[in-house]
């Protein structure tokens, strides 16, 4: 999981390895640059809804499966 | 045999923003060679038609800005969310630090009896708008493919 120390925790990078997508290609599926793409992996900037939709659309995960709220374990 | 190993083309997304980029650039330096050319050709002109080349290259240069500025927003509205949120946040740093180097302008003009030459600010204002595009966009790495 990728710990990030301003956006939320997620899944992203370990989801785009078991689809075997390179982050150019995770980029080019999303109509995003591939620094999104790195930033979103290294939890470095949380995605727009519309984005976070896609990624769950092109997981076939949910939202919540894929981005984790630390919040809600304290 | 070995395959040739060739390097994957830009998503179409960065091939966009960079051509539009690029654009902006040649329209720039082609404004920039228009005047330059009218500039000399002013120098060796006579009555109205120097007049005339005056006003060419006051047009001209007046359109210089107007013109990034449309390239400027055509490139903004290409990136994709985070390029757009790095540029925003980039502006409203460069803006801050434009005005408070203004507000320290107008208080060494006034108290010193000094000219500061415009050029000044707006290179400050550069400088850092640069520098804060390339601390977001270093602050954004980390990962590894």
């Amino acid at each position: 999981m990728n710990e990030g120390w301003w956006g939320v925790n997620n899944h992203i990078k370990a989801l785009r390895a078991r689809h075997n997508l390179t982050q150019a290609e995770l980029a080019e599926r999303l109509d995003v640059s591939r620094q999104t793409v790195n930033a979103l992996e290294t939890g470095k900037y949380d995605p727009s809804l519309p984005l976070a939709f896609k990624l769950a659309r092109l997981f076939g995960q949910r939202i919540e499966e894929i981005f984790v709220d630390d919040s809600v374990l304290e | 045999m070995n395959p040739t190993h060739t390097k994957p083309a830009l998503p179409s997304r960065e091939r966009r923003v960079w051509k539009t980029m690029w654009v902006m650039l040649a329209v720039a330096l082609s404004i920039s060679a228009a005047v330059l050319v009218v500039s000399v050709l002013r120098s060796r002109a006579q009555g109205d038609t120097f007049d005339f080349l005056s006003g060419m290259t006051t047009g001209l240069l007046f359109g210089l800005p107007f013109g990034m500025a449309f390239f400027l927003y055509r490139a903004y509205r290409q990136m994709d969310e985070f390029g757009q949120r790095l540029q925003e946040r980039a502006c409203g740093f460069a803006f801050v630090m434009t005005m408070l180097a203004a507000s320290a302008g107008f208080v060494i003009v006034s108290s010193f009896k000094v000219a500061l030459p415009l050029w000044g600010l707006y290179l400050f204002g550069m400088t850092a708008y640069t520098t804060a595009v390339i601390r977001g966009s270093l602050a954004a790495r980390g990962g590894h493919e």
